[in-house]
């Protein structure tokens, strides 16, 4: 009997020894069985501690896990296989709330419950060690087809363990070009992550391209052997404080972040090679990449063909400079790629004209026509990071450079209304590899930053005081913007209707909707568009004009926006109105209160949180506000608290300088605060705050009226 | 005869110009009416017939016709006919592709109301497109309510229901005359037919504090009382009795096992000292363990889900909280009973019988002869506390066989006061001092509510943003939070207060703004405003700052108190001195949390010399 006894424990033991090893190593091969033992199984851990500092936290993640796999998994089939799995310590009843429904696309809704193979598994972990296992089958579809389940029983001290797995086939002979993983995050949330594990596991038919910053996470990288027979590509840490957003931050600049673009490649990983399986895009891509569009031949529709009959029928050809023939033909250009056919598509909800590609066509053979080189430039967004750490050439864009005696002029795809040289703020102060025309190496160059005054902001307004009513004041304002501070007001606020019929007569192209010639129901689209587009206009204004006095606007008329665009010369966008408000005036006695603080636009108000500062400041670009008010004193009275109105700070980072002054009773206030860079260490933070302070309390500050 | 099929075609172009493609004429008389928008129904009816089906049902048929037009060269909007367990739809005729989905509402986290529906495309200036649907009620309890007022608005709007001989129905009309409502009765072909046509009448409103749309817009609700098949008379809801009598026989199917309640109910009571203690042990248990997940699925919309699953989930809706809330109530032994009710948007009351009438479930407690109201789903109130929206309005409450209709009571603004109390000196150009926050009924849940969500290493700093309503001039540090986790006390927020730029300097003059909150400031409502605006409950707030004038100062002017009386509000601010102390004071209360049409007017001006006594300083100066 105690044989028998034995002989079952020992078969007890090899079954279970048996079945254990029999878990195949591939995650496509799972069964629902198998999954569980992976992530429940008695081996797991069930480690609950975490650093005592996060006992303040409303949960913490004792273990994040995303693993992805990319395999062979049948004759002709291909298997891309997800498992999340998550365990939440539950600290508070805000994450109680938070976590009560769970989604099936994961916590970063990069992976998709399709419908292959799917496997949710939810059970919580009482404090007393209580284990329930949640029925999964109350998952409910919602109308975006994502699966969502209520939690049932969670409680302030439960520890919520889920997993979700899924797998999605694919036939060799069908098998998508594109990324079949492509992710670009943070390694951050806002719980503290205790254990963080992205592993990604493929046989050799894949590129993958991998990278987790400059002082990211290490990526540990095995190659098949015995026991492996995938690669594997893992990415682990431990003890990741949670990240609260600050202003001005770019999280790929700093901190930890996880790049992973994974396609199917067929051999693409050797067996037999070590090491850096993974790479980013080198040197000698960008050059191949570089030079093919400088060289390409895409056929444009438009070049200098076209543009010398213009210039011609414009009886021109003589008469401009090089540098202005160049200006001429980009504006051509811009006509006709980008203006000509815009009304057309507003109208009809089409797609906004423009091919980057002819465009640059154009550009590039036009330049060397007229006696220009030019650059072409790899780079990213400032925000995505440096272009040397970009592990794909899709993450990639171009930009075309022209030298125009010392200066350099950008091109980029535009709109109707792009300045000349157009370098996006996205672009500015950023690595770029830069191939010149001719040669076959790329230079490794920092794009250039626009100064506070390039991007300038300058308001000039005169202000009356109604004659019967004082506390109504009546304003003329100006407003004129310059550089990126342009930003998409041409569109709202010109009447970019007419101007682009403006062109159309200038390039001899066709009017959309033009009395003479088109047809009666386009002609009819067109008027009621452009009356519509007038009432458009003036609730724009309206809005332009409260952010401008940040107040109540009481009526506004007069509104006037025109482009400016001279050869030559500097794009500005040059804005009129005249308005009245009612708020800013308030009797006191014989007296008057004017609250001239808020005639300058809401201010950035920094709260106790953002006194200290971890995180370098990034900003778009470097700017100006230039704010020249003129009021008209009534007669009989005289202004008092002019000395609380100067104020002067100057650092190498910014400068807010505020005065006031009385000269033939007009009161006039000057008020200009300049952000000088678009890029700060952390430890700069006090140059900041020391103008931002004053020019936030400046909102506040009144002036007195007082009756001689 | 030919002349009356002339005439008829004649009103169909009019009305629903069902053949033209565009229509430049009726745009611009669209546009005339109504110049805000840029679609417009030109027309729109729905066509109710009843008939009785294979399997000796009545059936109702409602057949939708809707005519759009155009005012901009673009439009694109959804058309969409929702449907549930109780209800199909039959036909939906838009000549494009139709989808049909789950409805997903925020409030709700799942329920069965499934919709068609289709994206129409209007390309251009006066194109008109007509689209069709039929939608079949199976119950025809859920035969409720049909509005005139539309999404868009309508040129010409028409409701018919015919009424067959020997059935019962009442239909009841609201708000007809005032929106110039046409009713007018025919014979059909089956029976009676009421009419109701309206012409040019404007979309649903989408100011912000509307009253329930039952209490504003012109509908009908049908009430399905009675009616024959075959020689078989049905009956639906006669009487309220009816209708009870239906809740009943859902309410007696719920197969609730309380026994997995008892030792926790046992655990809640066994210390407790007196009935008012083990009530609020039961009460707030459930408050604070039993999260509010809306289900809505066919029945379930109206059964309870019984108490041991409620318990099991730790989720539940309305009906399953105060189902819970009953039986753990009953084990504790008490008299705890179901309890109906709808809330302050609808705008009926149990003697009208129809499922449009209530909305919501609580437990009503029988207790030493008078009825205690328990909500558990209001998360943060207190067991003596009712939220505005049940306060007046009728619950039907259990009792059996029979049931017994009582009034909630309606408490007054007084219960949810809310107090700032500052003590203030001048410190240079800024006011320093403390700050004692007090919050009452439902400015307490209301303080608790928008704190609930937020992460407990973030609470002290939520709270103060709360309180520095999130002025940057405005500093709260030292917070101190009290009472915030127990149910019955007044909850306080404590705190040292800076305030930056609250003082200007004239001369020898400072001028001194006292008061931080500047509470209803800039609240004036539209006058355009055709309805009354609510509160979400009757407002009672108070700020008291007692300044410490700094020695060498004297007092030259303090603003002039402020006092404004109304039925429907109270404002009142003062400045006293007392010796070197400034005293300020001020109170506004919104009496019945609304603020009716007929006060708009007067609201505004109230709001405006409001206005003007915040920005009126205190001004002294160096002696």
């Amino acid at each position: 009997m105690k044989q028998f006894i034995l002989f079952l424990l020992f078969a007890n033991l090899c079954t279970t020894a048996f079945a254990q090893s029999d878990i195949p190593e591939e995650i496509y091969r799972w069964t629902e069985d198998d999954l569980v033992q992976r992530t429940w199984g008695k081996k797991i851990t069930r480690d609950e501690s975490f650093p005592e500092e996060w006992n303040k936290n409303s949960a913490v993640y004792l273990s994040w896990q995303h693993v992805y796999e990319c395999a062979k998994s049948g004759p002709g089939t291909i298997s891309i296989s997800s498992l999340i799995h998550n365990r939440i310590k539950i600290l508070d009843e805000a994450a109680v709330t938070n976590f009560s429904e769970i989604y099936a696309s994961g916590d970063n809704n990069t992976s998709t419950f399709n419908k292959d193979k799917n496997f949710v598994g939810v059970k919580l972990i009482k404090p007393t060690g209580k284990t329930i296992k949640i029925n999964t089958k109350g998952f409910i579809e919602d109308k975006n087809g994502n699966l969502k389940l209520a939690i049932p029983d969670l409680q302030k001290g439960d520890v919520l363990d889920y997993y979700i797995y899924s797998r999605e086939d694919f036939k060799l002979n069908t098998m998508p070009s594109r990324y079949v993983i492509s992710e670009n995050f943070p390694v951050q949330s806002k719980y503290p992550i205790k254990n963080f594990d992205y592993t990604l596991k493929t046989d050799e038919d894949w590129s993958v391209g991998m990278y987790t910053g400059k002082e990211g996470s290490k990526i540990k990288e095995t190659i098949p052997d015995k026991k492996e027979r995938m690669f594997t590509f893992s990415v682990k840490e431990t003890n990741i404080p949670s990240f609260e957003s600050e202003r001005w931050i770019y999280p790929f600049l700093e901190g930890k972040f996880i790049r992973n673009y994974v396609r199917f490649s067929r051999n693409n990983l050797d067996k037999k090679s070590t090491g850096n399986l993974n790479k980013k895009v080198t040197k000698s891509a960008y050059d191949k990449r570089l030079k093919a569009i400088a060289e390409q031949m895409a056929i444009a529709p438009i070049g200098k063909n076209q543009f010398n009959k213009y210039l011609a029928s414009a009886n021109k050809m003589t008469k401009l400079s090089k540098s202005e023939k160049l200006e001429e033909y980009i504006r051509f250009l811009r006509h006709y790629y980008y203006s000509n056919g815009f009304i057309n598509a507003r109208i009809n909800n089409g797609r906004s004209p423009g091919n980057k590609a002819y465009y640059y066509d154009s550009i590039m053979k036009g330049a060397r026509a007229i006696g220009y080189k030019f650059d072409v430039l790899a780079l990213m967004p400032r925000r995505a990071g440096s272009v040397t750490e970009a592990i794909t050439i899709d993450e990639v864009d171009f930009v075309l450079r022209i030298k125009d005696g010392d200066e350099h002029i950008y091109f980029y795809d535009g709109d109707p209304f792009a300045a000349y040289s157009n370098l996006p703020y996205q672009y500015e102060g950023t690595d770029a590899y830069a191939l010149e025309t001719g040669r076959s190496i790329s230079k490794l160059i920092k794009t250039p930053t626009s100064s506070a005054e390039e991007n300038s902001m300058l308001h000039e307004s005169v202000i009356n005081f109604d004659e019967s009513d004082k506390s109504l004041l009546h304003a003329k304002t100006k407003v004129v913007l310059k550089g990126h501070q342009i930003d998409t007001y041409p569109y709202y606020l010109t009447d970019w209707c007419k101007a682009i019929w403006k062109e159309n007569k200038k390039y001899d192209t066709k009017k959309y909707g033009d009395p003479l010639i088109a047809k009666k129901k386009e002609k009819l689209k067109f008027e009621k568009f452009h009356d519509d587009q007038k009432e458009f206009r003036l609730e724009q204004f309206k809005g332009f004009a409260k952010n401008h006095y940040y107040n109540e606007i009481e009526e506004i008329k007069n509104t006037k926006a025109i482009l400016n665009e001279e050869i030559g010369g500097v794009q500005s966008l040059d804005i009129s109105f005249d308005n009245q408000f009612k708020d800013l005036v308030k009797k006191i006695g014989p007296n008057y209160i004017l609250k001239v603080g808020k005639m300058v636009g809401s201010q950035v108000s920094l709260d106790e949180e953002e006194k200290v500062r971890k995180s370098d400041i990034n900003m778009d670009f470097a700017r100006q506000y230039n704010y020249n008010i003129k009021i008209n004193i009534p007669e009989g009275y005289e202004i008092q608290g002019l000395e609380e109105l100067n104020e002067k700070v100057d650092n190498p980072d910014g400068s807010f300088v505020s005065n006031a002054s009385v000269a033939k009773n007009v009161l006039e206030i000057n008020f200009i605060k300049t952000y000088k860079t678009n890029s700060l260490p952390a430890e700069n933070w006090n140059n900041v705050k020391a103008f931002l302070d004053p020019a936030s309390s400046f909102q506040f500050k009144e002036v007195l009226l007082r009756k001689k | 005869m030919i002349y009356r099929y002339i005439l008829i075609l004649f009103s169909l172009t009019i009305c629903f110009p069902i053949f033209s493609q565009v229509s430049t004429d009726l745009a611009k008389k669209a546009e005339k009416i109504f110049p805000d928008d840029n679609l417009v129904l030109t027309g729109s009816s729905i066509n109710i017939t009843f008939k009785t089906t294979k399997k000796d049902q009545l059936v109702a048929i409602a057949e939708y016709t809707d005519s759009f037009i155009s005012l901009n060269n673009q439009q694109s909007f959804p058309y969409a006919l929702f449907y549930d367990e109780f209800s199909s739809i039959k036909s939906f005729n838009t000549g494009v592709q139709v989808e049909d989905t789950y409805y997903q509402s925020e409030d709700i986290f799942h329920s069965d109301t499934r919709m068609k529906y289709s994206v129409l495309d209007l390309k251009g200036y006066g194109r008109v497109k007509q689209v069709s649907a039929k939608k079949q009620f199976n119950d025809l309890r859920y035969l409720t309510n049909f509005y005139l007022t539309q999404i868009h608005p309508c040129l010409y709007r028409e409701i018919n229901v015919e009424v067959p001989r020997g059935m019962d129905i009442e239909i009841l009309g609201f708000h007809l005359e005032e929106n110039n409502v046409e009713y007018k009765t025919s014979q059909g072909k089956n029976g009676t037919v009421h009419s109701y046509v309206v012409r040019n009448i404007p979309s649903y409103s989408n100011e912000s504090g509307l009253p329930g749309n039952s209490h504003i817009y012109p509908h009908i609700l049908v009430l399905t009382k009675s009616y024959s098949v075959g020689s078989t008379r049905k009956k639906l809801f006669n009487t309220t009795a009816d209708q009870y009598k239906w809740y009943r026989s859902l309410v007696t199917k719920i197969d609730n096992q309380n026994k997995q309640l008892k030792s926790l109910v046992t655990e809640l009571t066994k210390d407790a000292q007196s009935d008012k203690e083990k009530l609020e042990n039961i009460f707030y248990w459930v408050q604070d363990h039993i999260r509010y997940i809306a289900f809505e699925d066919g029945i379930a919309g109206f059964k309870p889900e019984a108490c041991q699953k409620v318990f099991a989930d730790k989720y539940g809706d309305c009906k399953g909280m105060a189902n819970l809330m009953k039986e753990m109530l009953i084990l504790a032994g008490f008299d705890a009973r179901l309890c109906w009710i709808g809330t302050k948007s609808i705008l009926y009351d149990y003697s009208i019988p129809s499922l449009a009438v209530d909305n919501h479930m609580i437990c009503a407690l029988k207790y030493k002869g008078t009825y205690i109201y328990l909500d558990a789903t209001e998360k943060f109130i207190n067991i003596d506390s009712y939220a505005e929206r049940i306060q007046g309005q009728d619950a039907l409450i259990e009792d059996g066989e029979r049931y017994i209709i009582e009034k909630v009571p309606i408490t007054n603004a007084e219960k949810n006061k809310q107090i700032f109390d500052l003590d203030l000196e001048i410190n240079e150009k800024e006011l320093t001092g403390k700050l004692a926050a007090k919050f009452n009924g439902e400015s307490k849940s209301s303080i608790r509510y928008s704190m609930s969500n937020t992460k407990s290493e973030k609470l002290e700093d939520a709270a103060q943003s709360y309180l520095a309503y999130g002025q940057s001039n405005v500093l709260i540090n030292d917070v101190q939070i009290e009472n915030f986790n127990q149910k019955s006390k007044e909850s306080n927020i404590f705190g040292n207060i800076k305030l930056s730029e609250f003082i200007s300097k004239f001369g020898s003059e400072v001028y001194v703004y006292l008061d931080p909150y500047k509470l209803y400031n800039k609240s004036s409502i539209k006058k355009e405003r055709k309805h009354d605006y609510w509160f979400p409950y009757k407002i009672n707030e108070e700020v008291n700052v007692d300044l410490k004038v700094p020695s060498g100062y004297a007092i030259n002017s303090l603003p002039e108190a402020l006092n404004i009386e109304n039925e429907e509000f109270k404002i009142k601010g003062n400045y006293v001195q007392e010796n070197n102390v400034i005293k300020y004071r001020f109170s506004i209360s919104l009496l019945k949390a609304k603020i009716s049409k007929k006060n708009i007017s007067e609201w505004n001006q109230a709001n405006s010399k409001l206005d003007n006594f915040y920005d009126q300083p205190i001004i002294i100066s160096k002696q």
